[in-house]
């Protein structure tokens, strides 16, 4: 839950006012043009970025008021899925998923679990690329694969975690048109089927229509709008983009922490 | 780009020139204070002759000796095959030794090691605990520089005055200023490497080690290992200059023979050496592209 956050970098306003509640299980898209702080959205869900006002509560938890170590928890249990994948190449991508569970993991576990996983594990993360359908790449090494490949590879990641919620920023940015349909479907399927919340930001309207049940529209850091998918209407997205002329910058992309 | 250096750059826009010109008046200044002559490149009389010996047998490297040896001499050029061997022998020592204390140093003295985010860093213990931190990183950076402020050749020439004449001396007197680069360059190796998945880690919940150990090392690891690899290639050159304090490496056979003015010889020595470090690396690039790709 956000309440009435307003978020600042400097002088430039991220997010002004926002006030947002997501339920858990719920599947929703951010829309809106480019700098309308729809990253910086998601990013107060995690506690990377912390509101200059307002509160955010996640899981029954004031992210504020949390010590690093209930904050690692909380985002063990988060999955994040970035634009750009953020894997390490040179490793394969066993490894890569297996990384998705160091926040349970004490240092010495996980050097043992990294090096030499148990049968198990193996099996649990083969199980997941499965399901996102790239089984057979368990042991090549992630710098060849293809772009679409590695974005799913960070997705077995992310649910490896066995996480209570994914958030994913713009996921397909880099994905070409035709798999970004996919690729997008295969989030919102997993969710749907494992009860995941699901808050993924989309710069394409038309596939967070038909694949999302609600829309939240930033504009300019400000809620344009935050309904059932099927009651926004084609004027509302109009006006959503109507300004983009006019939109501000990005937010920064290191935000401080 | 902190918002300081944005600004004195705005405000002087020639700085970069003036930088340069400042470099280049100063080698100047340093060739006039030494009163270099460029024609002093030219020997002179009978060195001259000396020089043109010399280098006239660039061409004919000697295959035998050029002097009668006594029965049961190893011909010369597997007498210049062992010294390879002991030149490698010797910088291998040196350069594990110098990996051996350079890597944990290196760690120690780069940010990714202990960059943390503190998000309450405002308890008591965090405070000191965070200013340890900072005196151990701070600590680590200065020993370095102490490593490496005195030459490979020097130590040697300290330690064989205190430890003697004992292979020990010259291995350790390579491996101390090696380590403190190893771990300067590694530090720098790791500062330099993509964070991005670091820092999905930490959004994962990874504590700072953690991040360190499967986010920042192995997206550094191929440079890293060629550059561990650059640093045995760097101590065999220096194994083989150690042979001119008396180790039988490459460099001691090379000095007796042009102490005995056997020219001959002593490219053949120099030629061994080119191509020892060319096989090196080329086996080196091998190495790295196999882990690249």
């Amino acid at each position: 839950m956000v309440d009435d956050v307003t978020v600042r970098f400097g002088r430039l306003e991220a997010l002004v006012g926002v006030s947002v509640a997501i339920a858990a299980g719920e599947r929703v898209a951010v829309v809106g043009p480019s700098g309308a702080g729809k990253t910086t959205f998601l990013r107060l869900l995690n506690g990377h970025v912390r509101p200059t006002a307002g509160a955010v509560e996640v899981g029954g938890r004031r992210l504020d008021s949390t010590t690093p170590a209930e904050l690692r928890e909380l985002r063990s249990r988060i999955g994040f899925v970035h634009q750009d994948h953020r894997l390490v190449p040179s490793m394969r991508v066993l490894k890569n998923v297996l990384a998705g569970r160091l926040g349970r993991w004490s240092w010495l576990g996980s050097v043992a679990r990294m090096v030499l996983p148990s049968r198990a594990l193996v099996l649990e993360a083969h199980a997941l690329l499965e399901r996102v359908g790239i089984e057979e790449k368990l042991y090549q090494r992630t710098d060849r694969l293809s772009g679409g490949q590695r974005q799913r590879v960070a997705v077995a990641r992310a649910l490896f975690q066995r996480p209570a919620a994914l958030l994913a920023d713009e996921p397909v940015a880099s994905v070409d048109p035709e798999r970004a349909r996919d690729t997008v479907a295969l989030f919102a399927d997993i969710c749907r089927e494992r009860r995941l919340t699901l808050v993924m930001s989309l710069h394409d309207i038309q596939l967070a229509q038909e694949l999302f049940p609600r829309l939240i529209g930033l504009r300019a850091g400000r809620v344009a709008f935050d309904r059932p998918t099927e009651a926004v209407s084609a004027g509302k997205l109009k006006e959503l983009y109507a300004l983009e002329g006019a939109a501000r910058e990005d937010a920064p992309a290191e935000a401080p922490s | 780009m902190r918002p300081g250096a944005a600004r004195l750059s705005a405000r002087l826009p020639g700085a970069r020139a003036g930088v340069l010109l400042l470099i280049l008046l100063g080698g100047l200044w340093a060739a006039a204070a030494l009163r270099l002559d460029p024609r002093e490149l030219v020997p002179d009389g009978g060195r001259m002759g000396l020089a043109r010996e010399f280098f006239g047998r660039a061409l004919t490297p000697a295959l035998t000796y050029e002097a009668a040896v006594p029965d049961g001499t190893v011909p010369l050029l597997a007498k210049a095959l062992v010294a390879v061997r002991t030149t490698i022998v010797f910088a291998a020592a040196a350069a594990s030794l110098s990996l051996l204390f350079g890597i944990p140093l290196g760690f120690l003295a780069s940010e990714g090691f202990w960059r943390a985010r503190p998000i309450a860093p405002r308890t008591p213990g965090g405070r000191s605990r965070a200013l340890g931190m900072r005196a151990l990183h701070l600590g680590a950076r200065i020993y370095i520089a102490v490593l490496r402020s005195v030459h490979e050749l020097l130590w040697a020439v300290l330690l064989l005055a205190a430890l003697g004449f004992t292979p020990v001396a010259a291995v350790v007197a390579i491996a101390i200023p090696f380590a403190g680069t190893v771990a300067k360059v590694f530090s720098e190796i790791l500062d330099e490497a993509p964070r991005a998945a670091g820092g999905a880690l930490r959004l994962a919940g990874a504590d700072r080690l953690q991040i360190f150990c499967f986010g920042l090392l192995p997206v550094a690891l191929p440079d890293l290992a060629a550059y561990a690899f650059y640093r045995f290639e760097c101590a065999v050159r220096s194994s083989a200059v150690l042979g001119f304090f008396g180790f039988p490496t490459l460099g001691y056979y090379l000095s007796a023979s042009f102490e005995n003015l056997h020219y001959g010889e002593v490219w053949t020595y120099l030629y061994t050496l080119f191509l020892l470090v060319l096989a090196l690396d080329w086996w080196s690039g091998r190495l790295r592209r196999a882990m690249i790709s």
